[in-house]
């Protein structure tokens, strides 16, 4: 990828990243997670993130930051993805989002990557009850990506 | 902290590991969006192609 990131720390032994968003709204702390699904026999990671509240103490994924770096932030959690593979190359992971804006989002971000992301990984998008090749322009309701 | 944070290598990615990083395993909002992943898949399934993957 040759998008500009964040630089991000992750936590020994478990699946957390955290990165800051600076931008005209100030240093936001964004936290992704990985989480191995229990119910599958495969190894099914469920992908989430969103910003750190300091006063509630707790994510919150449905704030919208407005600090003009969604472009960045986005290439950011695609990182991190891309690192987390490269420790678990035989995981699929799963997203979705909260709403179905931020489901877009993501969309929108994974077209933004996909040719750079293609050869790598297989990409399935979820629409009208079936699962279909990720193709750009079209608003899935959740997302699929291993390691081909 | 900067005792406890080491450095590595991960080709392009800018990592930092640090063992002193918060737990988030308990937060609301990820509890609630790993159930949803489960009844999404539950429902779902995965397509072909993916469910032939091998698990570790």
């Amino acid at each position: 990828m040759h998008l500009e990131i964040y630089p991000f720390i992750k936590r020994p032994e478990s699946y957390y990243y955290e990165f800051f968003s600076e931008g005209p709204n100030g240093s936001i702390k964004k936290v992704v997670e990985f989480y191995r699904l229990q119910e599958r026999k495969q190894e099914v990671y469920n992908l989430a993130f969103g910003d750190w509240d300091e006063i509630a103490h707790r994510i919150n994924d449905l704030s919208i930051t407005n600090n003009a770096d969604r472009d960045k932030v986005l290439a950011t959690v695609a990182a991190t993805v891309m690192e987390f593979m490269r420790e678990h190359p035989g995981a699929i992971i799963f997203a979705t989002g909260s709403t179905a804006s931020r489901t877009r989002l993501y969309q929108m971000g994974i077209a933004r990557i996909l040719n750079d992301i293609t050869l790598l990984f297989e990409i399935q998008g979820y629409l009208s009850d079936t699962w279909q090749p990720f193709q750009k322009g079209v608003n899935y309701n959740a997302f699929l990506l291993k390691a081909r | 902290m900067a005792d406890s944070t080491k450095k590595r290598a991960t080709g392009k990615a800018k990592v930092v590991v640090d063992k002193n990083m918060r737990d988030y395993a308990n937060d609301p909002f990820f509890i609630k969006k790993r159930e949803t992943a489960e009844q999404f898949l539950k429902k779902a399934g995965l397509p072909k192609s993916f469910a032939k993957t091998k698990s570790k």
